[in-house]
C-alpha cells in the first residue's frame, strides 16, 4: 500500500535542491516533518508516512555507499543510451547498492538524458525497486494464495507488531527490514517467512518469537567472539 | 536444398553422438548414482542441506558416488525428493522422498554402503520390477500424461547434453528442413491453443506473424509469472529450459524472427541463471547464433529481467516495459504480432506454449490429437496448493474431471475437513463449488462455469475457509498490481476492495450486495486489459456459489467459516480446560491469556489480536479452545483482580 503512495510524493523536487538535503540531513526525524510543511510542500497533495519513509532515508547515504555509486557510474558506460536500457540500468544500481538512492536515480537519469522525475515515475511502478536501504536481516513474508488460507496475515501483523514498523519499511538500525512477497513456490510449506532468504515453514506467532530470540542469541555470541578476539 | 538438410543431419547427428557417449557412461557406469531435485522449490525445502550431507557422509565413508543435480517433479510436499541408483546392490532406482539431512546420512550408511534401501524410508522404485512397489502405482504418478514436463526431474537442466541424449533438438533439425509455411501447418493442425490463459490458437498467431513485411521481427518467451500461487513457468525453466529455447527457435524459424526475447520475472534467479546458460551452451553448439547447423537460417535470443509487476503479463504492458516504460497497457489492434516492441511484428508466447512446440514437431500434430479433448488438445499443468494432501504440479490431459484432480490425483482433503471450492486460474479466475467438481478441465468449459484457465493456479479450499475473506484476498492483489490507467480498473476495484472489507467486519448494509455485482460488471466492462476485466471475477462467482455467506456477514455478523478475524472470538472452554496446563498462557504472544481463581485459563478479549496460536497449542486431547460469531457469544470469562499464587 505504501508503494501506491510513494507515486505521489516528488522525490524529485526535494532531490533537485543540494542544499535543502544538507540542511536536512541532521534534523532529527520526528521534527523533519514540521520543517518539511512549513518550507516547501504545503498544499500539495502529500503523503507524509510514505515520504518520511523514503526521504528521510534518501538523505542517510552512507560513505560505503557513495563509494559503490562511483563504481556504478564507471559500469553505466558500458550500457546504451537508449531508454529502453532504463529498466536493466535501475536493476544494476540496485543490486549494487541494494536500493535506490537519489543519488543513483539522478545518475541512471543523467545516462539517459531524460529528467530524474521520469526515472522515479517508472521505478516506482515496479515492485522490484525499493527506496529504502534493506536491513541487515531481510524478513519477507509470502503472501501467495497458499499462504494466505493458512494465515499469512497474522504472520506479517506479529512481525510487524514486534519490529514497530509497518511492511515496506526499515527499523531505525537498519537491523530489520519488512516486506510482502508474492509467493516464494513452497506453497505445501504454508505460511512461510523469508529471512535473509532462509525459508521458515510452518510459521506461527510463537515460531516468530523463536525466531528473533536465535537472532539475539546469534548477535550476542558474534559480540562475545568479537571480544574474545579482541583479547 | 538437399545439401543443406545432409548438412543439417550431419551436425545434429555430431552432437547427438557425443550427447550420447557421454550420458552412456554415466547411466551405465556402476558407481552409485544420487539424483538430488534442486529447483527454486527443493532449495526451500533443504535440498542445499541435504546435498552437502551426502558429500561429507561420502567422503567420511570413503565411498564414491555421482550426485546429479536434477529439476523439479512437480511432488512438491514429497521435496527434497532424492533417487539413489546403486547398481551394485541390485534394487532398482529408488526414490526417497522428504530427505533431511539425518536421512541423507542414514542412507549413505545404509543403502550405499550394506546395500540395504531401508525399506521403511522408501517412496517407491522408479522401474516396475518384482522387489519393490514402483512409484507408478501411486495416482499420482499414473494419472498424469506428461509432455511439457516430460524430462523435468530426469536431466541435469544446467547441462545440454543430457537434453540431447534425450532427444532434444531433433525437432529443431526438422524444422530447420521444414518450409516455414509446414510448420505452421503442422501447429494449426495440432490445435494448440495458448496456455497464457486465454486459449487463443497459436496456429493462427504464427500465420498472422508470418504474414507481416518488416525488416525485423521479435520473439518473445513470456515467462512474467505473477499469479500468487502459481510456479509451474519458474519450475519448467528451472528443470528444462532447452525445451523452451528450442521451441522458440522453431517459432522464429516459421515467422522468420531474428530476434528472441526471454522475459523472465527478476525474482527467479535460478531460472535466469539456468537459462543464461542454457543459451550459452547451444551457441557454442551453433543451435543458435548465424547460420544454424549450417542452414540459411540466423536467430539468436537474450534475457530481460521483469520487474516484478502482474500487469506485465500481458502482452502490451510487457512491450512497453521493455521499451523502458511504466508497464501500462496499450490500445489493441494493433496487435503486437502486426505491431509490437519498437514497432516490429511481435510474437509473444508464453512458457508452456512454447513447451509443446518441440514434442509436436517431434511426434506430429495427429499425435498431439489424440491428447486431450477435441477442442482443447494437449494437457494442462497446474499448481494445486491450499488443503490438500498432494500438492504441486500435476500435468494431465485436458478433459480430465476436477474431481479426479482433486481427490484421486492429489489425495483430497486432509484432516477429515469437508471440501468447500476450489479457485481456478488465481486473481483472474473464479471459485467453484463442490457441484463443480465434475466439470471437465478445458479452457472452454472452465468459461462457461465461470473460472477460467487462467496461469494455471489451482487452490483448494475445505470448510474453514471464509469465500468472502477469500474475493478479499484476490481484489487486494488485483487492486494493488492495478496500473491506473483505466478509471474503473483503478477505482473499482479499490471500491470493491473497501466494501469486502466493510463485509468482513460486519458493517455491510442491506443493498451492499447488489451494488457491488453492477460495479464488478462495470469494471468488467470499462478495463482495457486482461487484468480489469478479469479482476472481479473471484467476487462475481463467490457472489454467484456462496451467496448465503455474504449474507450471514451482512445481516448476522456472522461468519460461518470463522475466520474474518473481525467477527469472530476466541474463549476457552472451562469445562474441558486442564488446571496445571500453561500452554496457552506460554504462547500468546499479547500475553492476553490469564488464569482464573480456580486455575483455569481465560482470554482478555481486549488483549486479544486472534492469531489463533493459542487453538494451535491447546492440547487435543482437551481441545479447549473455541472459536466464536459473532464475537459477543463467547461466554464471558472474569478476571480475577489480584494475580493468583
Amino acid at each position: 500500500m505504501s508503494r501506491k503512495n510513494h507515486k505521489k510524493s516528488d522525490k524529485f523536487l526535494l532531490s533537485e535542491s543540494p542544499h535543502l538535503k544538507d540542511e536536512l540531513s541532521n534534523v532529527p526525524k520526528k521534527d523533519l516533518k514540521k520543517i518539511l510543511v512549513g518550507n516547501y510542500i504545503v498544499g500539495l497533495n502529500f503523503d507524509f508516512e510514505s515520504l518520511l519513509s523514503g526521504f528521510v532515508m534518501l538523505t542517510h547515504i552512507t560513505a560505503e555507499e557513495k563509494q559503490k555509486i562511483e563504481t556504478i557510474r564507471l559500469a553505466l558506460e558500458t550500457y546504451s543510451r537508449d531508454r529502453s536500457s532504463l529498466i536493466p540500468l535501475l536493476q544494476k544500481s540496485q543490486k549494487e547498492l541494494g536500493y535506490l538512492p537519489v543519488e543513483a536515480l539522478d545518475l541512471v537519469a543523467g545516462h539517459l538524458n531524460i529528467p530524474t522525475g521520469e526515472v522515479v515515475g517508472v521505478a516506482s511502478f515496479y515492485n522490484q525497486f525499493r527506496f529504502n536501504p534493506p536491513g541487515k536481516h531481510q524478513v519477507k513474508v509470502c503472501m501467495g494464495t497458499a499462504c494466505h488460507v493458512r494465515g499469512a496475515d497474522i504472520i506479517l501483523e506479529n512481525f510487524e507488531r514486534k519490529l514497530d514498523i509497518t511492511e515496506g519499511q526499515t527499523t531505525e538500525d537498519r537491523e530489520f527490514s519488512l516486506e510482502r512477497v508474492a509467493c516464494v513456490g513452497c506453497c505445501a510449506l504454508a505460511p512461510v517467512a523469508l529471512v535473509n532468504e532462509k525459508v521458515h515453514a510452518y510459521m506461527t506467532p510463537s515460531k516468530i518469537e523463536g525466531l528473533f530470540t536465535q537472532i539475539d542469541i546469534a548477535k550476542k555470541k558474534a559480540k562475545a567472539d568479537q571480544q574474545n578476539d579482541a583479547e | 536444398m538437399t545439401q543443406n538438410s545432409d548438412q543439417i543431419q550431419e551436425k545434429l547427428r555430431a552432437l547427438k553422438e557425443t550427447a550420447d557417449q557421454k550420458w552412456r557412461a554415466f547411466s551405465e557406469s556402476t558407481t552409485p548414482k544420487i539424483h538430488i531435485g534442486m529447483a527454486t522449490c527443493g532449495l526451500a525445502a533443504g535440498a542445499q542441506e541435504t546435498k552437502t550431507a551426502f558429500e561429507t557422509q561420502l567422503e567420511k565413508e570413503g565411498i564414491e558416488a555421482v550426485i546429479h543435480p536434477i529439476g523439479c517433479h512437480g511432488h512438491c510436499y514429497a521435496e527434497p525428493l532424492v533417487i539413489i541408483d546403486v547398481p551394485e546392490s541390485g534394487f532398482p532406482p529408488i526414490m526417497y522422498q522428504q530427505v533431511n539431512e539425518g536421512k541423507a546420512i542414514m542412507l549413505v550408511k545404509n543403502f550405499l554402503k550394506n546395500h540395504d534401501p531401508l525399506l521403511e524410508h522408501i517412496y517407491g522404485a522408479m522401474e516396475e520390477n518384482d522387489t519393490l512397489p514402483s512409484v507408478m502405482l501411486y495416482p499420482r504418478f499414473n494419472m498424469e500424461k506428461r509432455i511439457i514436463m516430460d524430462k523435468c526431474g530426469t536431466i541435469n537442466p544446467a547441462e545440454i547434453d543430457e537434453y540431447i541424449a534425450h532427444g532434444g533438438y531433433t525437432s529443431l533439425g526438422k524444422a530447420l528442413e521444414m518450409k516455414p509455411d509446414a510448420i505452421i501447418e503442422t501447429i494449426g493442425e495440432s490445435g494448440l491453443r495458448g496456455r497464457g490463459g486465454a486459449g487463443f490458437p497459436t496456429g493462427i498467431k504464427l500465420e498472422i506473424a508470418a504474414e507481416q513485411k518488416s525488416d525485423h521481427k521479435v520473439i518473445i518467451c513470456n515467462a512474467d509469472e505473477g499469479d500468487p500461487g502459481a510456479y509451474m513457468d519458474r519450475t519448467i525453466l528451472e528443470s528444462n529450459p532447452h525445451q523452451i529455447v528450442e521451441g522458440m527457435a522453431i517459432c522464429a524459424r516459421a515467422i522468420g524472427a531474428d530476434r528472441g526475447i526471454f522475459y523472465v520475472r527478476a525474482e527467479y534467479p535460478l531460472a535466469v541463471k539456468l537459462i543464461d546458460r542454457a543459451l550459452k551452451q547451444a551457441r557454442e553448439r551453433n543451435l543458435l547464433g548465424d547460420n544454424i547447423l549450417g542452414s540459411d537460417f540466423s536467430f539468436d535470443m537474450e534475457i530481460f529481467q521483469g520487474s516484478g509487476a502482474f500487469v506485465c503479463g500481458e502482452e502490451t504492458s510487457l512491450i512497453e516495459s521493455l521499451e523502458g516504460y511504466r508497464g501500462m497497457p496499450r490500445h489493441r489492434p494493433p496487435f503486437p504480432v502486426v505491431q509490437g516492441l519498437h514497432g516490429y511484428p511481435t510474437l509473444i508466447d508464453n512458457v508452456k506454449t512454447l513447451a509443446n512446440i518441440a514434442p509436436i514437431i517431434d511426434n506430429g500434430a495427429d499425435w498431439f490429437q489424440t491428447i486431450g479433448t477435441e477442442k482443447s488438445p494437449g494437457t494442462a499443468i497446474f499448481s494445486i496448493v491450499g488443503h490438500v494432501l498432494y500438492p504441486g504440479l500435476v500435468e494431465i490431459p485436458m478433459g480430465e474431471s476436477l474431481r479426479s484432480l482433486i481427490f484421486d490425483i492429489c489425495g483430497g482433503i486432509p484432516d477429515k475437513k469437508n471440501f468447500k471450492a476450489v479457485q481456478i486460474g488465481g486473481p483472474s479466475g473464479g471459485c467453484l463449488p463442490e457441484s463443480f467438481l465434475d466439470t471437465p478441465i478445458d479452457f472452454d468449459s472452465l468459461i462457461e462455469a465461470g473460472a477460467m484457465m487462467g496461469s494455471g493456479g489451482m487452490v483448494i479450499m475445505n470448510d474453514d475457509t471464509c469465500m468472502v475473506n477469500v474475493a478479499r484476498y484476490f481484489l487486494d492483489f488485483t487492486q494493488n498490481e492495478s496500473c491506473g490507467k483505466c478509471t474503473f480498473c483503478r477505482i473499482g476495484t479499490r471500491h470493491l476492495l473497501e466494501t469486502l472489507d466493510q463485509i468482513t467486519k460486519g458493517h455491510g448494509q442491506e443493498d451492499t450486495l447488489e451494488q457491488m455485482e453492477k460495479l464488478a460488471l462495470a469494471v468488467k466492462k470499462g478495463s482495457l486489459c486482461g487484468l480489469g476485466r478479469t479482476a472481479p471475477n473471484p467476487v462475481l462467482t463467490s457472489l454467484k456459489y456462496f451467496r448465503d455467506e455474504y449474507e450471514a456477514h451482512i445481516r448476522d455478523g456472522v461468519c460461518p467459516a470463522l475466520m474474518c478475524r473481525e467477527l469472530i472470538a476466541y474463549y476457552i472452554d472451562l469445562d474441558k480446560c486442564a488446571r496445571g496446563c500453561d500452554a496457552c498462557v506460554g504462547c500468546c504472544p499479547t500475553e492476553a491469556i490469564f488464569t482464573t481463581s480456580n486455575r483455569k485459563k481465560g482470554i482478555d478479549q481486549e488483549k486479544c489480536i486472534k492469531c489463533g496460536e493459542c487453538l494451535n497449542v491447546c492440547v487435543p486431547l482437551y481441545d479447549a479452545v473455541k472459536k466464536a460469531s459473532p464475537p459477543e457469544t463467547a461466554p464471558i470469562i472474569e478476571k480475577p483482580k489480584a494475580p493468583v499464587e
